[in-house]
């Protein structure tokens, strides 16, 4: 066996090389982008010893998900922080408690059928999969909040400011977590964030292809100007099957930024998340 | 060879440093050295000398059984996906070709930027040197996935055509679907099939075609093992099956095998164990898709099937040919 040490050696580089952080203000707001390597397959202290800083471990206990996607950025996170007084936070961790753990989901991938006929026999004597959850990963996490108050709204992001070209003085984009489901399309949680002067968006996008039968997209956008107490939150779910796409050009469905736009609002909620402005000052 | 070679993209004709050859359907030691130099550098080689060393390559992997019979020393490498920089990493601290005998077990291609260049350096090197590069299909090497996950756009892109990923995905139907090291490691990209008990069943399938959905070829490209689970069970998703402990501990007494060796799947270590080190994972793409972060791993067998891992980084920027630019800031909606 190799050297233990020179093993250890490469492993703590990659980390570091892996390892970004990134911070900008805007007004009332500061943005922090955390971003590290993936989750570790397996623990790097002795199983009969604790480690409190274990991320592993930590999702191990807090996590019920059967399987967890093959790429989990345990380290990575997005915040908004509301001067000292609050923050809208998003982490893969409290994004994946909100998966379905005691349920399989109803879509199959699109070889299935197929699959499954050519081994009949042989699938009946194997015994039905002991603990079902949501392969999918479809999660309906818009950020977790602390210090704000969260109350509807039927105020409106303005989507015709955000498409004009105003110059960007902050980005930057993180994934959460991501699975290839099997190679048969994916999941992924991508959080993203450009700041313009005088305001800032933030994009939380969870994406999920599965090849040739279904497309779903979970939006949350949050938008908010430098000096205001507060930001809109806008929450909605799109979804459509393969077969009500025909008319889209198939390569743009592998692109979701192209993609989410054919695709219905299947759902939707829309909230302010504020903090006593006074305060701020 | 005294001659100057042309490296002109359009030359079909005969090549004058082979005068004994046919016309472009001869592959000479020279061109194919030429190739791998290309190659190694990440550059494009004619399309034209594409095809003649796709057919090549297929006349060689054809003479090669569904499970390849290998000798130690050999060095066992787990998924590429494209990285070409990386590979020529893993290259550095595996050792080169013809130096160090290589096993790949699948998935060269798609999700990097450089499938192309990555499969056909694979391609010459085998063509080369026959006995010291060993090919294995992963389940990417089919015509279906890589129109979804890359390989066939990039194709498209490089050539400003389809007919090079039509040459590749002739040959991956000539890469055979496992091989076994010394009689006591057994090695395939994805696992283990429930029907099949023995290498003989393996030996006899029709592998030159498409990736089929049914049968044990499909299922020795695609299934994973199940920590927890002991014989068979189902891939949640509906396709796949996923192998436990005692289905690989009666693989392993039924062939006389001490280890099942595969990859398919990512691991931040590189490597993982499996069933008390029955069955081992190895991923050889570090920094996998460009942003993972994870270290990748090659495992050398010695003469005597000792085992050491070594572990390695992605390329270091510098080594990559584009400059590191972060992506321009981008209007998403």
């Amino acid at each position: 066996m190799s050297d233990r040490r020179s093993i250890d050696e490469v492993m703590v580089r990659a980390a570091k090389n892996a390892k970004r952080e990134e911070k900008f203000d805007l007004g009332f707001f500061k943005f922090i982008s955390l971003a590290g390597h993936i989750l570790e397959s397996s623990c790097k202290h002795s199983e009969d010893q604790e480690d409190p800083s274990c991320l592993k471990c930590k999702y191990d206990r807090e996590l019920k998900l059967e399987e967890r996607p093959e790429m989990v950025f345990a380290r990575n996170s997005l915040t908004i922080q509301f001067g000292r007084l609050g923050s809208i936070e998003f982490n893969a961790l409290d994004a994946l408690k909100m998966v379905c753990a005691d349920r399989l989901p109803d879509v199959k991938v699109g070889a299935s059928t197929v699959w499954q006929s050519a081994r009949q026999d042989r699938i009946q004597q194997i015994s039905e999969h002991q603990k079902p959850f949501d392969w999918t990963y479809t999660t309906h996490y818009k950020g977790t909040v602390t210090g704000c108050q969260v109350t509807p709204t039927t105020e409106r992001i303005d989507m015709e400011r955000l498409k004009r070209r105003d110059e960007i003085l902050f980005s930057s984009s993180i994934t959460l977590f991501e699975d290839e489901l099997a190679d048969h399309g994916i999941a992924q949680l991508l959080a993203r964030v450009r700041v313009m002067r005088g305001y800032f968006f933030v994009l939380l996008r969870f994406y999920m292809r599965v090849d040739n039968v279904l497309l779903r997209v979970c939006d949350t956008r949050i938008v908010g100007n430098e000096f205001d107490g507060h930001v809109i939150r806008e929450w909605q779910l799109r979804e459509a099957k393969y077969g009500n796409l025909g008319h889209v050009d198939p390569e743009e469905l592998l692109d979701v930024d192209r993609a989410w736009m054919h695709l219905p609002v299947v759902e939707e909620h829309f909230d302010r998340v504020s903090v006593d402005r006074e305060r701020l000052f | 060879m005294a001659l100057a070679c042309t490296d002109s993209a359009n030359s079909t004709f005969s090549r004058v440093d082979s005068p004994t050859s046919g016309p472009s359907d001869q592959l000479t030691t020279h061109d194919l050295d030429r190739h791998i130099e290309k190659l190694m550098r990440c550059e494009l080689i004619a399309e034209q000398d594409v095809k003649t060393l796709c057919a090549k390559a297929r006349e060689i992997l054809a003479e090669e059984g569904n499970v390849q019979v290998i000798d130690s020393p050999v060095t066992i490498c787990g998924d590429i996906h494209g990285q070409f920089y990386d590979l020529m990493e893993l290259f550095k601290v595996g050792g080169p070709v013809p130096n160090t005998n290589y096993l790949f077990l699948g998935d060269f291609v798609d999700r990097g930027f450089y499938s192309v260049e990555t499969f056909l350096l694979l391609l010459a090197l085998k063509a080369r040197y026959p006995d010291r590069m060993m090919l294995i299909r992963g389940n990417h090497e089919s015509r279906q996935i890589t129109q979804v996950y890359g390989f066939y756009d990039e194709c498209l892109r490089k050539y400003g055509n389809a007919s090079v990923w039509k040459h590749c995905t002739e040959v991956f139907d000539y890469l055979s679907l496992a091989a076994v090291i010394d009689g006591k490691v057994f090695c395939v990209h994805g696992g283990l099939s429930p029907s099949i008990s023995t290498m003989d069943q393996i030996r006899v399938i029709d592998r030159k075609q498409e990736v089929p959905h049914d049968g044990p070829m499909c299922d020795l490209l695609w299934s994973d093992p199940e920590e927890g689970n002991v014989g068979w069970g189902l891939s949640p998703r509906g396709a796949g099956y996923l192998f436990g402990a005692d289905a690989s501990k009666t693989f392993c007494e039924t062939n006389g095998v001490d280890l099942i060796c595969r990859a398919h799947q990512l691991v931040m270590e590189g490597y993982k164990w499996h069933f008390n080190e029955k069955v081992l994972t190895v991923w050889s793409a570090p920094n996998y898709c460009y942003r993972c972060g994870n270290v990748a791993a090659i495992l050398e067998l010695d003469e005597n099937l000792n085992k050491e891992f070594t572990i390695f980084e992605a390329a270091p920027q510098e080594n990559r040919g584009a400059p590191a630019k972060k992506p321009h800031a981008d209007y998403f909606l």
